[in-house]
């Protein structure tokens, strides 16, 4: 493509879309709305992952031990269980320290009342060098008999899953219809432009030309639409993000040491941005081209 | 293959035992023969449905006929792949009776479009439209649209658009058909000169007074055959 072509091509491009202002605002408002369905879509489950991921490498076990236990018997119980091979790590976790852990560091210091009344066990935080070790590692630790109760964060972890799997199939479902009515309506507002240009196509073909240069000006029509529905959202997405993470952190009181924690915005946009893009554009393209190749058929 | 390229020698079209007949069995041209050679000017006639329209369909390759063979230059267009249609009709210049302008172009820009779809710098297009808008005495038309011009202008800058180019061949089908009898002579006369200067033009009309006056060859169609072919002629026997 020349340089000429080019600037012809965008022209006749851009005319078009402002011939047919309001199918153009229809296509650009579904892309819309499919493209900032699959970004939230894409930042929860991103979100999910992250936290299964930060689980599933922190902490795998916590053994919660007889409270009555001196010293020199959890030094004791601590080498015992150190002497399985499957164990990489093993912490003590004192009463005192599960109570600071559970309030947030400092949120309670002002109110030693209140400190006084909170009881938690004393617990040891078990490191597996393999999660595939679980089971046999809880099945070592049944045995002992100063363990109260053993907790993993599988359960948790199972609800995340679960929660990411539901988003993603109906998010799925979603991101098709829309994406099929996208590419439909971007190919109604190309069909009306090819229509009003109809005559046009045909003296440009008598005149000798390729195929590609009558279908030019309709691929960047439909190439703008899809850009403009991906931009939108995107930016929207941007500060909806950014506001509803901020309310969450306030509301959870969450802090460096949170159990959850959530991908900042720059971080996971580097992600979403090409994803987006690629549908966004790519609905614009396939629109423009069903439509055009139905008519230079002809 | 070495042609031989002297003007009123060389065959520039050859159509040899063409017939097109349509998906619905009506019968388009039959068992067409004939040689056209480069630098002719040919009418040709016949009434309604005689196949004036198939043939000059068929000789823009917009339609493919049942069996024969079309030579055009040195090109069997009969077995001219699709991405190839585009470069062979820029060697070809049409001009319809409804003119096919552009409406929301300017006259320049509609004489201007013939260079842009072969993708020509605009350096090129700013240099030759101008030199075609003259020839063509629309010079100062040159800003107006469409609906600005009289029929006249109007065909006149559709043969601008299509001899911008230098296509070898002129189809012009029924050119004269919308203007009244002073332009349409004028037309006649702006196609002869363009004639003059080696272009080889096919015109299918019905205005027998205009091919009764240029006494050209006639090529009279009837029910899809040639039952005549004369070198000078008239409109009928």
């Amino acid at each position: 493509m020349k340089i000429a072509s080019f600037s012809h091509f965008i022209h006749e491009g851009f005319e078009s879309i402002f011939k047919n202002k309001s199918m153009a605002f229809a296509s650009i408002a579904t892309t819309t709305v499919c493209i900032f369905m699959l970004g939230m879509a894409f930042l929860i489950m991103e979100n999910i992952e992250y936290n299964v991921r930060n689980i599933e490498t922190g902490i795998n076990i916590t053994a919660f031990i007889d409270e009555n236990l001196t010293e020199e018997e959890i030094d004791t119980l601590k080498g015992t269980i150190l002497k399985s091979s499957q164990i990489e790590s093993i912490d003590y976790v004192s009463k005192e320290e599960a109570i600071k852990r559970f309030m947030g560091e400092g949120n309670l210091t002002s109110d030693p009342e209140l400190f006084n009344d909170i009881t938690l066990p004393a617990s040891f935080e078990i490191k597996l060098r393999n999660n595939k070790d679980e089971q046999d590692v809880i099945g070592i630790l049944q045995k002992i008999e100063q363990i109260d109760t053993i907790n993993t964060p599988r359960e948790a972890m199972q609800l995340l899953i679960s929660l990411k799997n539901f988003i993603q199939a109906t998010s799925a479902v979603i991101i098709s219809i829309l994406v099929i009515i996208g590419i439909i309506l971007i190919g109604n507002t190309i069909q009306l432009t090819v229509h009003i240009r109809k005559n046009e196509i045909k003296i440009m073909k008598y005149i000798g030309a390729t195929d590609w240069f009558v279908r030019w000006p309709f691929v960047i029509e439909g190439l703008f639409i899809g850009f403009l529905g991906t931009v939108i959202p995107l930016i929207m997405l941007f500060f909806t993000y950014n506001f509803f993470i901020n309310i969450f952190k306030r509301a959870l009181s969450m802090d460096e040491e949170s159990l959850i924690d959530f991908i900042p915005v720059l971080e996971i946009y580097q992600n979403l941005v090409p994803v987006a893009l690629i549908l966004g554009l790519g609905m614009g393209i396939v629109g423009s081209l069903i439509i055009i190749r139905k008519h230079l058929r002809a | 293959m070495l042609w031989l390229r002297v003007k009123g020698v060389f065959n520039l079209i050859i159509l040899d035992n063409v017939t097109k007949i349509y998906e619905n069995s009506a019968v388009g041209i039959k068992n067409v023969n004939l040689k056209i050679k480069e630098g002719e000017f040919v009418f040709i006639v016949g009434n309604t449905g005689s196949g004036k329209s198939t043939m000059l369909r068929l000789l823009l390759k917009e339609i493919e006929p049942t069996n024969g063979t079309i030579v055009i230059g040195d090109k069997n267009i009969t077995r001219m792949s699709k991405e190839k249609i585009p470069y062979f009709r820029r060697q070809l210049g049409v001009v319809f009776q409804d003119f096919k302008l552009f409406e929301n172009k300017t006259v320049f820009e509609n004489v201007a479009f013939a260079m842009k779809v072969i993708e020509e710098p605009s350096k090129n297009i700013r240099r030759t439209v101008p030199n075609v808008l003259s020839t063509m005495g629309l010079e100062s038309k040159a800003r107006c649209y469409p609906k600005q011009l009289s029929g006249g202008e109007k065909q006149r800058t559709a043969i601008g658009r299509a001899i911008l180019n230098h296509p070898s061949i002129l189809l012009a089908d029924e050119p004269t058909g919308n203007l009244d009898p002073k332009t349409s002579w004028d037309i006649m006369k702006v196609l002869e000169e363009i004639n003059s200067n080696g272009t080889t033009i096919i015109v299918v009309t019905h205005n027998q007074e205009i091919v009764n006056s240029m006494q050209k060859r006639v090529i009279q169609l009837q029910d899809g055959r040639v039952i005549r072919d004369v070198v000078k002629g008239g409109y009928k026997e």
